[in-house]
Parts: structure tokens; sequence; C-alpha cells
């Protein structure tokens, strides 16, 4: 049972992403420690620095927090952040469910939805530009992609993690909808279409560039072999 | 300011102190500040950004008060330090719109080394976006000394394919002094130009892009 539990709970901490980085928790080696016992789940997660920004700290802890207590056959569950300069602040606000700006008193002055979006919209961009780069290094010209709908394309992991993207956006993810979209989930005009990849493009690399970073922080922080390693 | 003739300031919106919990360009007491500096002759505010800065709901790296700034300052040229990393996307986006916006390669240009295939994406996406002569050479002085930081990127190509902008021996005289040398009026030694040098910055005219399509929330 505990390793059920244990695969579970590993499962949906995959669910779970660096809202900046646009990568699963364990991929990135965020996950230090997983604990098991009969029900009761106790989660680490580690960051590259000690002053990591602790808004996307916070929704971390939070999302991992929502999604292990998801879990059929949790019990007790708690995710905790060590190794930050606002550890404390986050884990207790966490524990509490007192939210963000709560837990820092006085030095928020709103929630965090307003931010989420605006990094939801670059995963957006990041993860349709990876589907587009491959169309076109197999041939696909820039029209040609343009034309494309989601139906159009082989399913893949890939296209599954673009159609969570839009999802979590409530933009529509049905066959019949336009592979390329702006972040509000409006077409490209054709004129327009050329400049709007090379944005997509700017965000993949800016997104891809920063994930590398904190996988290098990471490794040298912890001593760790890089790439992270995920948890046993 | 008179006595030394400074033309340039470097500024850090990340500054923790007492109450302050870091501060934007376009808090009343900043704008007044730059209005000063350009009533002085201080024409090239440098920005250090950075994190941790108030309130901690927004997002600590956004430029969106140097792209303020730079629009209510067209006569100040704003260089944003480490080209805006980690929002290398925002630097660019805002550096299609503000002709004043420039890119300091501090921090970014080690990068060369330990990850030249990122360096090319980053100078690449810079050279697309605002072109090259808005680009300044930093060598992170503090940390080593800067020949061989100078050697590598004289020396350096892209190392992967790519559909970014030549990187030629002109651009890289531009990116290395010429364009500090503008922006500062100093003197360039007898010999050394990239052809078109003092045509000022190049804004090449993009075709216009819905607001709805930017993803960084520049306006306020």
């Amino acid at each position: 049972m505990t390793g059920t539990i244990r695969a579970a709970v590993l499962e949906a901490l995959g669910t779970v992403r660096d809202p900046e980085l646009d990568e699963p928790l364990p991929d990135l080696g965020f996950v230090s420690a997983l604990e098991v016992e009969g029900d009761s789940v106790r989660v680490h997660l580690r960051l590259p620095t000690y002053f990591c920004a602790p808004n996307f700290a916070y929704l971390m802890v939070a999302d991992a927090d929502v999604a292990v207590r998801a879990v059929p056959g949790v019990g007790r569950a708690e995710v905790v952040l060590d190794d930050h300069f606002t550890s404390e602040e986050i884990n207790s606000g966490i524990a509490q469910r007192r939210g963000f700006q709560a837990s820092f008193d006085g030095l928020a002055d709103d929630e965090l939805d307003e931010l989420r979006t605006l990094f939801r919209r670059k995963a957006l961009l990041n993860r349709q530009q990876r589907l587009v780069k491959a169309l076109l290094e197999a041939g696909a010209t820039t029209a040609e992609v343009g034309r494309l709908r989601l139906g159009d394309l082989a399913p893949s992991p890939e296209l599954e993690a673009y159609r969570r993207r839009r999802a979590e956006l409530g933009l529509d993810t049905g066959p019949g909808a336009p592979l390329v979209v702006d972040t509000d989930g409006n077409p490209i005009p054709a004129e327009l279409l050329e400049r709007h990849l090379q944005l997509a493009r700017l965000t993949r690399v800016s997104i891809e560039g920063n994930a590398g970073f904190c996988r290098g922080m990471l490794a040298t922080r912890y001593d760790l072999p890089a790439p992270a390693p995920l948890p046993d | 300011m008179a006595r030394y003739g400074a033309k340039g300031v470097k500024l850090y919106t990340a500054e923790w102190h007492d109450d302050s919990k870091g501060w934007k360009l376009t808090d009343p007491w900043a704008l007044k500040y730059l209005a000063k500096a350009q009533e002085l002759g201080v024409t090239n505010i440098h920005v250090h950004k950075g994190p941790t800065i108030w309130p901690l709901n927004r997002d600590s790296f956004d430029l969106a008060d140097v792209d303020d700034a730079a629009s209510t300052f067209p006569e100040l040229n704003f260089i944003v330090e480490h080209v805006g990393l980690p929002r290398l996307e925002d630097m660019c986006w805002i550096g299609t719109q503000e002709p004043n916006l420039y890119g300091g390669l501090a921090v970014a240009m080690p990068f060369i080394h330990t990850r030249p295939a990122y360096f090319g994406q980053i100078v690449g996406e810079l050279l697309y976006w605002m072109g090259e002569d808005r680009l300044l050479f930093a060598s992170d002085y503090a940390l080593w000394h800067p020949k061989w930081l100078v050697e590598k990127f004289v020396d350096y190509q892209y190392p992967m394919e790519n559909e970014y902008p030549e990187l030629t021996d002109d651009v890289k005289r531009k990116i290395l002094g010429l364009n500090a040398a503008r922006l500062y009026g100093l003197e360039v030694p007898e010999g050394v130009s990239a052809g078109d040098q003092g045509t000022g910055p190049d804004v090449t005219e993009k075709p216009a892009i819905p607001a709805e399509a930017s993803v960084g929330g520049h306006s306020e």
C-alpha cells in the first residue's frame, strides 16, 4: 500500500510545474524527499537558491499541497519548502491555508492570480513554439503551420502538454481549434504570423535558458550530478 | 556631477533598506530624480534590475517600470544591465518599442564560456529585436580580468544553426565599444569603425502586432 501511495504521489507531483520554468517539479529536481507512513505523506521541496522569488515558491508549494491531498488513499499530507529565506512564512501559510497576501503580511498587496496568468501565457507560447519548431524542422512552411488545427497533429506528449496549457487559460482545446493562436486564443492573421512565431521563439528561448540556469544552480547548491535526478 | 562631468549613473531598484523593499523607476521621487539627471546632462541611466521588489505578488524581474520611464524620458538612454535576464523576452519586446532602451551584457557575457549556444541565443534574439546599435559589452570586471571575455567574443561564432542576424566583425566592434563610445561621447581611436558608426539606434520598423499578443503586460 505504501508503495502504491508513493507512486501515486510522485505522479501527482509530476503534474505540478514551476510556473516560471514551465516544467514539472520532479523533472527539475525540486522534490528532495518523499516520506510515506501509512496514509501520511510528507513532501520536501527545494529550490536552486535561498533567494528564489517567494511568489513562485509559494505557488509551487501550494500547487503541490493541493495535488498531494487529491491523491486517493492519502490521509495526512504536508508539503514543506526547505532552505529558503521565506520557508517559515510559506510553510505556515500553506499549513494554515492563509493565502499569499496574509502569509506575507505587509509585503504583498494581492494574491498571485495575475502573476500566474501572466506566466501561463508565456508557457502557452513556449509549448506552442516547441510544436511549431518540430513541424518547421520536418519541412512544413510557416504558412502551412498557420493553417493547421489541433486535430491535424499526431498525438504526442508535447501536444498534450500544449493542450493543458490552453485549457489552463480557458482556451479551445478541440480538434478544430487553430494550432497557432495568441495568448487569448485568437488566430493569428497571415501577415502577423511570422512575427508571432518569432515572439513565441523568444519566449521559449528565455524559459529554456532560465530552466538550464536554475538546474545548474540547484546542482551546484546540493552537489548533485547534473541534470537534476528524479527522487527515489 | 558638474565637477566630474558624469554622463551616467547606475541605479539598483532592488535595494532593500529599513522600510524600503525596493523601488521602481516610476515612483514619484524616481521620476524627479530622472528629471534632475536630464537637467544635469546625465543622459545614461544604467538600471540593474533584480529580485525581491515589493510588492511580492508581482513578477519581481519585470521591466515594466523601465518601459514607462523610457517613454516618459525619451531624451535619456536607459541601459538595462544583464539585458533584463531572466526576462529576456520582456527586454526584447520593450526594446522594439522604446528606441532609447539599451542592453548591457554584464552577467550574460560569461555564458560564452559555460553555455556558448545559449549565449548565441541571447545575443541573436537581442540583435533580431533591438538591432546592433543598442548592445553594450560588459566584463563583470569585479570578478575577473576582461581580457579572456573580449578575446572569446572576438572569436565567437554561433555554434548552432540559427535564423539570427549575422554576428559580423562590425557588429562585434559596435558591441565591444563603439556603441558605448557613442553614448558617452568618447573619442574612438583612428582606424576603428564599423562603417556606419554614429548612425544611431537601429529601430527598423517592424510589422505591428496586436497589443493582446504581448505576454509581458507592459502597459500599466
